[in-house]
């Protein structure tokens, strides 16, 4: 059901019947969907990326590392950032899933961020990870007004279970360059079962 | 004329083998520092160098002629240091004072009834205008031998006792002296007093002399002098000195006013006079007769002055929790900056430079309570001896002011913070220039630094103090400690108090021996780390704390709720380490102590890195420091107590070097990650 839009995306372009080049096909639909929400102005959420295809750089042993059977995918989620303002200089949230589902595998800052960022990023504990993101110093941040990529993060399953990748809204947040907080929600997501 | 003064000095100075020492602390009650220098070139100049130190001076002669001819050797330390006081206890003087306050021309007469107290007594000075000179001095009972010496634009006339006042004993010494005011530049241009038809103004050592121990001059040990003032000028004038006023009548061409300080107070707490044709503004809404005086014509200043003085004087009354007892009436003058004298308090007269108001009114005002808040803490309430703390004077006056100015500007605002936020630049100061200071309260035996005559003594006497009272005000309890203030106060009342005294009340107030207390902060001056650490528990929060020694200690803790909420508890500290179970309505996210302790007590999480007390180390914690990187702290002009707006977060500063850098950060990101098992 939640993939409907990227299948009525793939059947509108495929429809279109002309003279033109065949376009190139469409990215397999992502292995995320993100949490339904009431609609907020100011948002942080996890959009999923498609999934790269069979031969688009996936190598056969990423797939089953562990050799049991279970296809490690990897999963990558942007952090998007929509409607916050004009001046965002840092960001600091958490998210939580079920460890045994998923795995952790790296942090990515978006291009937003200038060379000088600071970038961190570790899985305190199982299953929750801990990301900053923030310019140093004084500095007028970027604007996050429209959707705004501030980074990317890679899982690995683990298990045919889907899972829950969840914010924790009380110890995530924006801010500008005086330190003050931006409002705005959190909307994580859920990596579909198998 | 400079060569020819220093002459008679060295001469005199050889003759007599009579050292005084260059000005060695601050008078009693003192002015607050004035803002950054740097902001205002004017107040730099004018108000931190030449003022400060001329305030510090309550003997005004000049350091460097002293320097120059007395050997090293030959200074006496003060008493602090030798561990001696004073034998001199002046208990009354009369002062009989013709003035022409247009021309100087002055025809007076001090009786000054003396006593020798717990030691021998041979030897007085008074230090006066160095055009007045004195004729014969005579002492009851005793012969009395006199040299003098000008230290422009002092002079100094020394009586010798024959026999010495045995202790116990006393005479009446009485100095008729008559000339013209040469109301000359002291060493950075201030003055003691300021001839003219408009607005005259004559300080102690102009035609009030000023009484010293030859022996011990810079001794400030309270000795309680009443005194009588009678002052004779040309009818024209109007006049106002120190003292309630008793009388004023007009005899024939003459205005003879009578003005008495009829409760002991020290002798070197300032004498006032002025004349002319003076700017009066009435004070309302008070119970006592209370007056601006200014120099006419009025300024937009003044309005201002009257409008903040009813507020400003109920405010002291509440934190000292009496009346002021100046039942006859209050003066309450502006200086003009031409005069350089910054201000002071002293019996019944509040004093204050208009250079304040180159601060802004809000500090203008803040400086108005600070110098109000003295009429209590330095007059009515005296210290016992003022070289050995400020804790009771300084201090009072300066956590007054930081109140004062909170319940009148920033009501709205958490009270806690806004303290903290005052006392922070304060405590930066104090690390950038004033680690090697000696404590609040000095005890025989401590060594003062030599450079302690500069802005050092502002940290001292002002800074560390406050500091030190607002840390006891959060660890006993707001309301305990407004009660022992008014304890104190009622004890203390002309009479003169060690800070022994505040510890006896608040440990009786409170059933909880300060002595501990006293020794890490008053007499002693640590900085102890306590480390914090709590666990989320069914109802509430079980906390860790943990010190490096065994002497107790109470922290206000904060809880602060999942809802942001925030409970207080106070939670004595034992030896090493503390376990308690501190119950709550809600889940505890946070377990801090009161930022009101961070000056005085270093305290930080169980966990590196943890800035926020939430017992994990994570962006919040990061994010509060990365935009401050390439922040540092510059402390070296120590004017904290004018800083409004510090934003330099202490616990960012990893190293502890005032400087806010990657250094720091890459420190905290190290740790970066730690959170609490689920």
């Amino acid at each position: 059901m939640k993939r409907a839009p990227a299948i009525l995306l793939f059947v509108l372009v495929a429809g279109c019947g002309s003279d033109a080049p065949a376009p190139p096909a469409p990215p397999p639909p992502a292995d995320f969907t993100t949490d339904e929400a009431p609609p907020a102005d100011s948002v942080v959420f996890l959009r999923g990326r498609p999934r790269p295809a069979r031969g688009d750089g996936a190598q056969e042993g990423d797939r089953d590392p562990d050799g049991d059977g279970v296809e490690a995918e990897r999963v990558t989620v942007d952090v998007v950032a929509r409607g916050v303002g004009p001046s965002v200089h840092g960001a600091a949230f958490r998210l939580r899933w079920e460890p045994e589902k998923l795995g952790f595998v790296e942090a990515r800052a978006g291009e937003a961020w200038s060379s000088r960022a600071l970038t961190l990023a570790r899985e305190g504990i199982p299953g929750e990870l801990v990301v900053t993101w923030t310019e140093k110093g004084t500095g007028d941040g970027f604007d996050a007004t429209g959707e705004t990529l501030l980074g990317a993060l890679t899982f690995t399953r683990k298990s045919r279970d889907g899972a829950a990748i969840a914010f924790r809204a009380d110890r995530s947040t924006l801010r500008d360059p005086s330190g003050r907080a931006l409002t705005v929600a959190w909307r994580g997501g859920r990596v579909p079962a198998r | 004329m400079l060569q020819e003064i220093a002459v008679r000095a060295s001469i005199w100075l050889s003759s007599l083998a009579f050292a005084l020492a260059p000005p060695a602390t601050a008078s009693p009650v003192a002015l607050a520092p004035p803002p950054a220098p740097g902001d205002d070139d004017v107040l730099s100049s004018h108000l931190l160098h030449r003022l400060v130190e001329r305030e510090r001076s309550p003997l005004h002669v000049r350091a460097g002629l002293l320097g120059s001819h007395v050997p090293p050797a030959a200074i006496p330390r003060p008493p602090f240091v030798r561990g001696t006081g004073s034998a001199l206890d002046c208990e009354h003087a009369t002062h009989d004072i013709t003035l022409d306050p247009t021309t100087g021309a002055t025809n007076a007469t001090v009786e000054l009834r003396v006593k020798a107290a717990r030691a021998p007594l041979g030897s007085i000075s008074f230090a006066l205008d160095a055009g007045l000179e004195p004729g014969t001095i005579t002492a009851t009972d005793r012969d009395a031998s006199i040299a003098q010496a000008v230290f422009a634009p002092t002079r100094i006339v020394r009586v010798d006792l024959t026999p010495a006042l045995e202790a116990g004993e006393e005479t009446v010494i009485t100095m008729p002296y008559s000339g013209t005011l040469s109301c000359a530049s002291a060493e950075g241009g201030a003055v003691v007093c300021s001839k003219g038809a408009d607005f005259s103004y004559f300080a102690h050592q102009s035609i009030f002399p000023y009484v010293f121990d030859t022996d011990a001059p810079n001794s400030f040990v309270f000795d309680g002098l009443t005194r009588d003032i009678v002052l004779r000028v040309p009818a024209e004038h109007d006049v106002v000195a120190t003292g309630q006023k008793v009388a004023e009548t007009i005899e024939g061409s003459t205005r003879v006013s009578r003005w008495a300080i009829d409760r002991p107070l020290s002798r070197v707490v300032g004498l006032y006079a002025f004349a002319g044709r003076l700017g009066l503004l009435p004070v309302g809404g008070r119970r006592v007769p209370t007056t601006l005086v200014f120099p006419a014509p009025k300024k937009a200043i003044d309005q201002s002055l009257v409008a903040w003085s009813t507020p400003a004087l109920d405010f002291v009354e509440a934190v000292g929790g009496s009346r002021l007892p100046f039942d006859r009436g209050l003066s309450l003058v502006r200086l003009p900056q031409t005069i350089g004298d910054p201000g002071t308090a002293t019996f019944g007269m509040t004093l204050l430079s208009d250079s304040y108001a180159r601060t802004g009114d809000l500090m203008y005002e803040e400086t108005w309570a600070h110098e109000n808040a003295h009429l209590f803490w330095g007059i009515v309430a005296p210290e016992t001896d003022s070289n050995e703390s400020r804790l009771m004077s300084e201090g009072m006056a300066t956590l007054t002011e930081l109140d004062y100015t909170f319940g009148r500007h920033f009501a709205s605002e958490d009270r806690d913070l806004y303290l903290a936020r005052r006392l922070l630049p304060m405590g930066l100061d104090l690390r950038a220039r004033g680690k090697d200071l000696p404590p609040v309260q000095l005890l025989p035996g401590t060594e003062v630094p030599d450079d302690f005559r500069t802005r050092r003594y502002t940290l001292w006497a002002y800074y560390r103090t406050a500091i030190t009272l607002d840390h006891l005000r959060v660890t006993v309890g707001e309301e305990l400690f407004a009660r022992a203030l008014g304890l104190y106060v009622a004890r203390c009342s002309f009479v003169g108090c060690r800070p022994d005294v505040l510890r006896e009340i608040a440990s009786a107030e409170s059933d909880k021996d300060l002595g501990p207390f006293f020794e890490r902060w008053v007499t002693g001056k640590e900085r102890p780390r306590v480390l914090v650490g709590f666990t989320p528990a069914d109802g509430g929060a079980d906390v860790v704390l943990t010190k490096d020694d065994d002497r107790p200690m109470t922290l206000e803790l904060w809880l602060t709720l999942a809802d942001g909420a925030r409970m207080k508890r106070h939670v004595d500290l034992g030896p090493r380490t503390t376990r308690v179970h501190l119950d709550a309505p809600a889940a505890v996210a946070h377990v801090a102590a009161s930022p009101r302790h961070d000056v005085l007590v270093d305290v930080r999480s169980r966990v590196d890195g943890d800035l926020d007390f939430d017992g994990e180390t994570d962006g919040f914690d990061v994010l509060r420091c990365a935009r401050l990187v390439g922040r540092r702290y510059d402390g070296s002009s120590s004017t904290g107590l004018w800083n409004l707006g510090e934003t330099f977060d202490p616990r960012c500063d990893v190293n502890d070097d005032l400087t806010i850098d990657d250094d720091d950060l890459a420190a905290i990101a190290a740790e970066f990650g730690k959170l609490r098992a689920r």
